[in-house]
């Protein structure tokens, strides 16, 4: 499969106006988006729910310059981080958001911390919510669903065979998809470590496969 | 980062951040009207932009096909309005190929146009003016105001309109070219002869510049020009085809006086009626003037009636039987 081309493929359906493709452009992004500008606008949901909508307006206006040299979602996401950042200069506030977490030194501890299975220690607890939302940026950014995947593993823990089910495959399919998920994530958080910024941490050249 | 820590950070999660279920459902249906509105407002324009185009491409069309007739038309309309064609008329594009030619020839600069024995033509020039060719003439086309004599005679009758710009004949002998007046150019190997009616006329032959004027006709040949002569158009060789050449006349309805006024003044005659005149307009007269000299008009017309003509010394006399 090239680059993207399920990205192309969607942008095409819409361009034609298809209706399931609309459907499919907004389950799948309007929760990421909405998820990525909420961590970098201190967890106003209000005002994330309006850029994020703001956001994939946007986006359908702009369709036909989509030219799929990155994901569509880090596409949408620089048009989001133009609206975050409109929204701030209007407001004339300073920006309030979690791109410098990963720099942010009690930040590493906690996720070093967590990574290496200790408890985390109540004075680091105040982390947990910007820890989620880190969390939940990468498995966002994760090509070919694999943030979906993960979520049904870790969070809605279900087996095997239910995630065959839901996403209509073969158990054997989605355990090679589980493990590709897990690598992926793994390496995502790896460059975390290593970075001083979250803009980093999804290359526009990431292959996505699909099973 | 191994396996084993990407997993225990895994396990951190909780639960996914999800936006409000009611607030999505509405930004779903606000999100989709967005996008409706945006295919029909694209769909317009697409619309526009294609008609836009499909009428840029007709309108390039129909300028170059338009470009295309005035192209054609080039070759036809700027020298000339129209054409009368009497008898066989020849043009040849290639000199070994004469193809006859019709009043919807499209005639290109340089085309040579050859009248027989018994065809001539009559050239409705651009600026209202006439140009006959008589027989046995050969022509070409320069331009709307200027045409080689090769051989032949032609005939340029400006009075016909008073706005007749200055047109020009070119032999290898001289150029002719007129200031609003009647006059015929005969040009033959080494000779060019013009003769004028009324008017002036100036020849240039490369040397010298003469003006003629009103009844004179000069010769040029290749050793220079002679004098000027005073010559009388009515029976002169140079003028009587010139005279064939006009429009058939009828006279139908017409009288004999009718008939005299016409012809002296084509032929450039004062009329002597020695007390005719009256009489003459009880005279009717039937038939067609066409393709005679004045002549052989004269004589045909009054023998069909009780008179008598006579011509001396650029006079028509009018006389009666019983006198």
């Amino acid at each position: 499969m090239g680059r993207h081309k399920q990205d192309k493929q969607l942008v095409k359906q819409l361009l034609k106006g298809q209706t399931q493709a609309f459907n499919t452009f907004f389950d799948s992004y309007h929760s990421k988006l909405f998820r990525f500008i909420l961590g970098r606008v201190d967890g106003d949901h209000d005002l994330a729910m309006d850029l994020a909508q703001e956001t994939l307006c946007k986006a359908l206006d702009n369709l036909q310059d989509y030219r799929a040299e990155a994901a569509l979602f880090t596409w949408m996401c620089q048009i989001a981080r133009s609206f975050i950042y409109a929204h701030f200069s209007k407001q004339n506030r300073r920006r309030r958001h979690v791109v410098p977490m990963a720099e942010h030194p009690s930040i590493r501890e906690v996720l070093l911390n967590v990574a290496d299975g200790g408890q985390t220690q109540p004075e680091l607890q105040m982390h947990n919510q910007e820890l989620q939302q880190l969390i939940e940026e990468v498995l966002d950014h994760l090509p070919n669903n694999y943030g979906d995947l993960l979520t049904w593993k870790y969070v809605d823990e279900l087996s095997v065979e239910e995630m065959a089910q839901k996403a209509n495959t073969t158990m054997i399919a989605i355990q090679s998809a589980l493990a590709r998920a897990r690598q992926s994530f793994q390496q995502a958080f790896t460059a975390l470590l290593k970075t001083d910024s979250l803009d980093h941490l999804y290359p526009s050249n990431w292959e996505y496969e699909y099973e | 980062m191994n396996k084993d820590q990407a997993d225990n950070i895994l396990k951190q999660l909780k639960q996914r951040t999800m936006p409000d279920a009611e607030k999505q459902q509405a930004a779903r249906q606000h999100v989709m009207a967005h996008w409706q509105n945006n295919l029909k407002k694209q769909s317009r324009q697409r619309y526009a932009w294609t008609a836009a185009v499909a009428a840029s491409t007709v309108m390039v069309f129909a300028l170059v096909l338009f470009m295309n007739i005035d192209s054609d038309n080039n070759q036809f309309s700027p020298m000339y309005q129209q054409v009368d064609i009497h008898g066989t008329i020849m043009f040849e594009q290639d000199p070994n190929k004469p193809q006859p030619m019709t009043p919807d020839t499209r005639l290109k600069p340089g085309d040579v146009i050859q009248s027989s024995d018994e065809s001539y033509l009559v050239w409705h020039l651009n600026d209202g003016s006439e140009l006959r060719q008589a027989p046995n003439t050969r022509i070409t086309w320069q331009n709307e105001q200027r045409i080689d004599l090769l051989a032949g005679q032609l005939f340029h009758n400006t009075d016909v309109t008073p706005s007749a710009k200055p047109f020009v004949i070119s032999t290898n002998l001289g150029t002719v070219s007129h200031v609003g007046t009647q006059y015929v150019v005969n040009h033959q190997p080494n000779e060019l002869q013009v003769a004028v009616k009324t008017g002036e006329v100036s020849i240039n032959n490369h040397q010298e510049k003469h003006t003629i004027k009103h009844n004179e006709l000069i010769s040029i040949s290749p050793s220079g020009a002679e004098p000027v002569q005073i010559f009388s158009s009515h029976n002169h060789p140079l003028w009587s085809w010139t005279f064939k050449t006009e429009q058939p006349y009828s006279l139908n309805g017409q009288s004999l006086h009718d008939f005299v006024v016409w012809i002296s003044q084509k032929a450039d005659l004062t009329v002597n009626w020695q007390g005719l005149k009256e009489k003459a307009k009880n005279v009717s007269l039937q038939g067609t003037i066409n393709n005679m000299t004045v002549d052989m008009a004269l004589n045909t017309v009054f023998a069909t009636t009780d008179y008598h003509y006579q011509i001396h010394q650029g006079r028509l006399q009018i006389s009666t039987h019983e006198k």
